[in-house]
């Protein structure tokens, strides 16, 4: 059994169709779970009060928004090297997924940041790559559209999506290489002792797992649905063609 | 829960309120459209 094997349209929907209700239902739970411990159960911080509260919608927004670019330069490269249609299918459904994500964390970034800084944005490296991430996230969404040809259409996504991954990168990195960043360091840490206290860690920590998860459904769905459409499209042009 | 949540009670709620319906209706208007097309290939496959 090779993973290559999903590249197989009909394979790919098939194996996704019984088992979405269960990542679906897993990422309902998860999440749920996760906001509420969250919200109701999670001590206030010693600086920050009950603003803290943030943390549990806005990491995990930005954090997925910047794996979701990250995937779509995986299935990319997939297309490119490959030429799976399916790889490239699965890029253009995530990004209106990545888009929203990226967009609540602006917001909720910015709710953050108006109690924390006393100001809704600041042209901070950070802030900014992940404004301009938005921006690509966008973009990529019309190239898709403006283009007729598929294919092509598939071809200069791929290379839009290798450019903008130096934000998504500058995103995830610019606390470290900008020192008088304005944001704070992350939240979450291969090392324990950076991370946020366990009384946060823990909620957060399942509310990410419950967004991924999400994410992952919705990710899913879409290609999913991407591929019936090109199937709908092909069964419709050979009809036309079987008139005349 | 106003008192609850302090000072900036309405902004942290302001936040809640946002990223929950989006992320609803995100999921919702996802199922819609993966409906309505395979409704558009089973016809299209009927036709054909």
């Amino acid at each position: 059994m090779s993973i290559w094997e999903y590249a197989n349209p009909v394979k790919f929907s098939r194996t996704v169709t019984p088992v979405l209700p269960w990542v679906f239902g897993a990422a309902a739970v998860t999440l749920g779970v996760g906001l509420v411990w969250g919200f109701f159960y999670s001590p206030p911080d010693f600086r920050m009060g009950q603003t803290v509260k943030f943390i549990y919608i806005h990491v995990p927004t930005a954090t997925m928004a910047i794996n979701v670019w990250m995937m779509m330069v995986l299935t990319s490269c997939i297309w490119i090297v490959r030429r799976h249609h399916v790889s490239a299918l699965a890029a253009k459904a995530a990004a209106p997924v990545g888009a929203v994500l990226t967009f609540l964390a602006l917001v909720t970034g910015g709710l953050w940041g108006q109690v924390t800084w006393g100001s809704y944005w600041e042209f901070d490296p950070l802030l900014t790559s992940f404004l301009v991430l938005f921006l690509f996230y966008l973009g990529y969404i019309a190239l898709w559209e403006a283009i007729p040809d598929p294919d092509t259409a598939a071809d200069l996504t791929s290379v839009l999506c290798l450019v903008g991954s130096v934000f998504a990168l500058l995103s995830r990195y610019a606390v470290y290489i900008w020192s008088n960043s304005q944001h704070q360091p992350p939240s979450l840490s291969l090392d324990a002792e950076e991370n946020v206290a366990n009384a946060f860690w823990l909620p957060l920590v399942v509310c990410l797992a419950g967004m991924f998860l999400l994410v992952v459904a919705l990710i899913l769905l879409r290609t999913r649905t991407e591929i019936e459409v090109r199937r709908t499209r092909a069964l419709q042009m050979k009809a036309r063609r079987a008139e005349v | 829960m106003m008192a609850w949540l302090g000072d900036h009670a309405l902004i942290i709620l302001a936040g809640y309120a946002v990223v929950i319906p989006v992320l609803l209706g995100l999921v919702w208007l996802s199922l819609r459209r993966a409906r309505i097309v395979r409704q558009q290939m089973r016809e299209a496959e009927t036709d054909g």
